[in-house]
């Protein structure tokens, strides 16, 4: 290998609650050619985007500042199955990649945070809850959840381990 | 306010000392997870030659952890149109870990631009002199990212 860097891209997320239903996501991303910043809110009850801003801090061309309008397409989009490929197709593709990128790595941290967000109550409420009483809860509260991976699906291995 | 959940994920690309190929370490964590994922990539034809991964942290010790070793079903694919939906149903999805799958392509997509740095190194300072610039003359002078994204669009 190389003992100099060719590329670093960062990527940071922040979810803070706005109220019961409502939460902010913060989006910043950095590399050696591009910064860009988004900020959206996000309701919880028909899991989609209320409003949204974004700002590119640096940039390649002068052609690319312009694209940060197409994030207004992304209002009353819904966290559901293909989301990611229709945020690639209609404001990737015809906007900017990277915002499209960076938005995409938002929505894919609503599912975590709203598990994390739980699972910090529940076990506050109730110290002793098992892993497997935590998924029966969150499958029970938040369907959606059955949809994010393995874990969490009809198939969960946790599923067969009741002793855990 | 105080953020209740957050969420860092880095990339680092190196280019071997041959120029041949590309090494792509991407690394993440959050509330429930710390990753990370390693490919080395040959620049011509941009196929995943190998990958590493390993999980440090979950919240389901013991059960994630079952799904590192899916990450070797996309050694031979080839980084163009298509790879996210390849790389959810081969690494992902309900049948697998997406916090792996992200990894993947967090790695795939830092090669793309690890060899858009340079040209666009090149290109830039001659950009910023360039009078009634259009997608087209930019999509001229960058063959390889016309119509990528608006600033390229020719057609």
């Amino acid at each position: 290998m190389e003992d100099v860097l060719g590329f670093n891209r960062n990527k940071f997320i922040g979810i803070e609650k706005i109220d019961d239903n409502t939460i902010r996501v913060f989006g910043t991303l950095e590399d050696n050619l591009y910064a860009h910043e988004i900020e959206f809110e996000f309701d919880l009850n028909e899991l989609k985007i209320l409003k949204i801003k974004g700002h590119m801090r640096r940039f390649t061309t002068p052609l690319c500042p312009p694209a940060a309008e197409l994030l207004q397409k992304a209002v009353g989009m819904k966290l559901e199955p293909g989301i990611t490929s229709k945020i690639k197709r209609e404001i990737s593709r015809p906007g900017c990649r990277h915002f499209g990128n960076l938005l995409n790595e938002c929505l894919n941290s609503i599912i975590p945070a709203i598990l994390s967000n739980e699972w910090r109550k529940v076990k506050e409420e109730n110290p002793e809850m098992t892993r497997t009483e935590f998924f029966k809860y969150i499958s029970e509260k938040i369907p959606i959840v059955s949809d994010y991976c393995a874990i969490f699906s009809e198939k969960s291995p946790i599923k067969s381990n009741p002793s855990e | 306010m105080v953020l209740f959940y957050t969420k860092n994920k880095s990339v680092h690309v190196y280019e071997d000392k041959n120029k041949k190929t590309l090494t792509s370490r991407a690394t993440m964590e959050d509330f429930f997870f710390k990753g990370e994922v390693e490919i080395e990539v040959k620049i011509a034809g941009m196929e995943i030659l190998k990958i590493d991964g390993k999980i440090e942290r979950t919240m389901f010790p013991g059960y994630c952890d079952g799904y590192l070793n899916k990450i070797q079903n996309v050694v031979g694919l080839r980084i163009g149109s298509g790879l996210t939906k390849k790389i959810m149903k081969l690494v992902g999805d309900t049948d697998g870990c997406n916090y792996l799958a992200g990894l993947i392509m967090e790695c795939c997509e830092g090669c793309i631009l690890a060899l858009t740095v340079k040209p666009l190194e090149r290109a830039v300072p001659e950009i910023k002199q360039m009078k009634d610039l259009t997608p087209k003359k930019l999509a001229d002078m960058l063959p390889n990212m016309k119509n990528s994204c608006l600033a390229f669009k020719v057609d």
